[in-house]
């Protein structure tokens, strides 16, 4: 799965927040009111008692969660399973946000700064679905370098001290590419404290640029290192 | 990428699965002890009383957990009540052996029993899938065993067009185009995720090698045509793996009837689904699995058996209890029906067979089932 913006809509049309995974040139405002309009659109028009979940173009999907007072709306790539999965993590966003901001929400006035702390509850309810889904591409993570940071999250370390440390496979790939081990393990024990970015990992680490992204991308395609802006 | 891997026969897979148990047991014992369960049954009580307790939401899991303690002679049952009795907890030296012949899959077990409790009351299952599970898992002394053994049954040739349904991040793939050295491969699974790791291994480990395979995002549940995918090829080398407990049963036929289309007359097939379930009803062993998104439980061997024939490939024989081989027959075989029961008695040599024997104690010929009883 692969996830592009994240949009937290009031039931009225006003975006709350917008949150961008993948770069992507969509105006998170007129996006947001189109999200709305459409879920308007489809209570009114549909014969349906439901609200809209999701809506398909080619391999984009939005998937849509509704709550009392606000709208979720996820784009993004993913398959039927996925879609349950991102659904539910919607869900819950939904729940926690409705249940933080209750007595703002009920009556906002427009003002953003009612939603302190809100990128911190999408990233907490975010954390492991950024760490599952494909990080962009190599390319855009090179030309882009300044806008994306790398970190290390317990299940990430677990996942590699469990299936990589010792793997046959992995110390395959680190031969291949004359990676030694324990600049992985040092790499990743860094992450584990502090989001960092491309330039900075290589200037701490000493380590080739083309190495370092492959290394990246054989760490963030397996759920190891997570990739945020 | 292969060592020199046992034969088959060598491997005591009765021992093996005696490990497995104690591990399970051990593991459940310790996730349980840690949510208080011995205390809350510390005397008979019934599994709606535990639920409303114990603030359980998902019922049907819970009941299979409970029947599964049963089994493993941690709960003692007294008609629809239960009690705690607890048990060992120390490690057998079965499961030392075992940690050696498959250390990932003990450590996957051990990740999903510990989310185990949070999913009994309600929280979401996770879309775990992890990679590394099938990253690792291709390296261990018991997968290489069971896989070579399975492959081996294809008769591969350097002319062999092979389609893999279900690569997940490609290392049978490696190993087919190491070992086997196939004209070329077609790798499908429906996981782009899966399918970039796949590409990557083979690109990083196998460059030479890369050309002769096609890597393609495909669900064969789908409305899409394979065969477009294909052009003009016509595999002859079937291999399905680990698929059908992703899948509803009643999408089994699909699946089977959409393969038949794209593959060539009389291909070989083979179902790597080790865990087929002779009942209805969960087992410890794939307790675990359900904390994942989209486990929809073991196939029961009638029906995946069936829906293998119904699509039109021939009566397929299981082998070492670990895969079923079948052929894309054009003969019309009938279906069968199997005894929910797995057999009791050795067919050689009439031995008592202990539960879940892959080979009888006594004469040490496989247990096989029993599949020459057409339904009327």
């Amino acid at each position: 799965m692969k996830l592009y913006d994240l949009y937290i809509i009031h039931r009225d049309g006003r975006n709350i927040f917008h949150k961008g995974f993948c770069e992507s040139n969509l105006d998170a405002t007129i996006i947001s009111g189109f999200l709305s309009a459409l879920t308007e659109f489809s209570k009114e028009a549909l014969p349906s008692d439901g609200l809209l979940n999701v809506i398909e173009k080619g391999n984009i999907k939005v998937i849509f969660t509704h709550g009392s007072f606000l709208h979720t709306a996820l784009i993004c790539e993913a398959d039927r399973k996925e879609i349950i999965y991102l659904n539910n993590r919607l869900a819950d966003l939904t729940e926690r946000l409705e249940k933080s901001y209750s007595e703002v929400l009920k009556e906002w006035s427009g003002d953003l700064n009612d939603f302190k702390n809100i990128e911190e509850v999408v990233s907490d309810t975010f954390r492991e679905t950024v760490r599952l889904s494909q990080p962009p591409n190599i390319k855009e993570l090179a030309d882009k370098r300044s806008i994306y940071f790398y970190s290390v999250d317990e299940d990430g370390f677990n996942i590699f001290n469990i299936f990589y440390k010792d793997s046959v496979s992995f110390k395959l790939f680190l031969k291949n590419f004359s990676i030694p081990e324990i600049l992985v393990s040092q790499l990743l024990n860094r992450l584990k404290t502090a989001y960092l970015t491309l330039d900075e990992i290589r200037k701490e680490f000493n380590i080739e640029e083309e190495t370092l992204l492959k290394l990246i991308k054989n760490l963030t395609l397996r759920g190891i290192i997570s990739v945020c802006r | 990428m292969f060592a020199d891997s046992l034969p088959l026969e060598d491997l005591d897979i009765p021992k093996i699965a005696r490990g497995l148990t104690s591990y399970i047991k051990r593991i459940l014992i310790q996730t349980l002890l840690a949510e208080g369960l011995p205390d809350i049954l510390n005397d008979y009580r019934s599994i709606l009383d535990l639920v409303h307790t114990m603030n359980i939401k998902d019922l049907k899991l819970f009941r299979e957990l409970i029947v599964s303690l049963v089994k493993l002679g941690v709960v003692e049952q007294n008609g629809d009540l239960f009690k705690w009795i607890g048990g060992e907890i120390r490690v057998t030296s079965e499961e030392e052996e075992l940690k050696i012949l498959a250390e990932p899959w003990i450590k996957i077990l051990q990740v999903y029993f510990k989310k185990l409790p949070d999913l009994l009351k309600g929280k979401t299952r996770l879309q775990l899938h992890e990679p590394g599970i099938w990253d690792s898992i291709y390296s261990t002394p018991l997968y290489q065993l069971l896989w070579v053994n399975a492959i081996k049954r294809l008769n591969i040739t350097g002319d062999s067009t092979i389609l893999e349904v279900g690569c997940k991040t490609g290392w049978c793939t490696i190993n087919l185009l190491n070992i086997f050295k196939p004209k070329n491969i077609i790798a499908v699974d429906s996981n782009q995720d899966f399918l970039n790791i796949a590409e990557e291994n083979v690109s990083n480990l196998l460059p030479d090698k890369r050309f002769k395979v096609t890597f393609i995002k495909h669900d064969f549940t789908s409305e899409i045509d394979f065969t477009g995918c294909l052009q003009d090829t016509k595999p002859d080398k079937i291999i399905v793996s680990y698929l059908f407990h992703w899948y509803n049963e009643s999408d089994y036929l699909n699946i089977l009837s959409n393969l038949k289309k794209c593959i060539a007359e009389n291909a070989d097939i083979i179902f790597i689904q080790p865990h087929i379930a002779y009942k209805n009803q969960t087992t410890f062993f794939q307790l675990p699995l359900y904390v994942e998104e989209g486990f929809k439980g073991y196939p029961l061997l009638e029906t995946l058996v069936n829906s293998i024939i119904t699509a039109g490939f021939s009566a397929p024989k299981r082998e070492y209890n670990l895969y079923l081989y079948s052929k894309n027959s054009l003969e019309n075989a009938k279906p069968v029906r199997i005894s929910p029961d797995p057999p009791k008695y050795c067919k050689n040599c009439g031995g008592r067979l202990q539960e879940n024997a892959f080979f009888c104690a006594y004469c040490r010929s496989i247990v096989d089932f029993n599949i020459n009883l057409p339904l009327l």
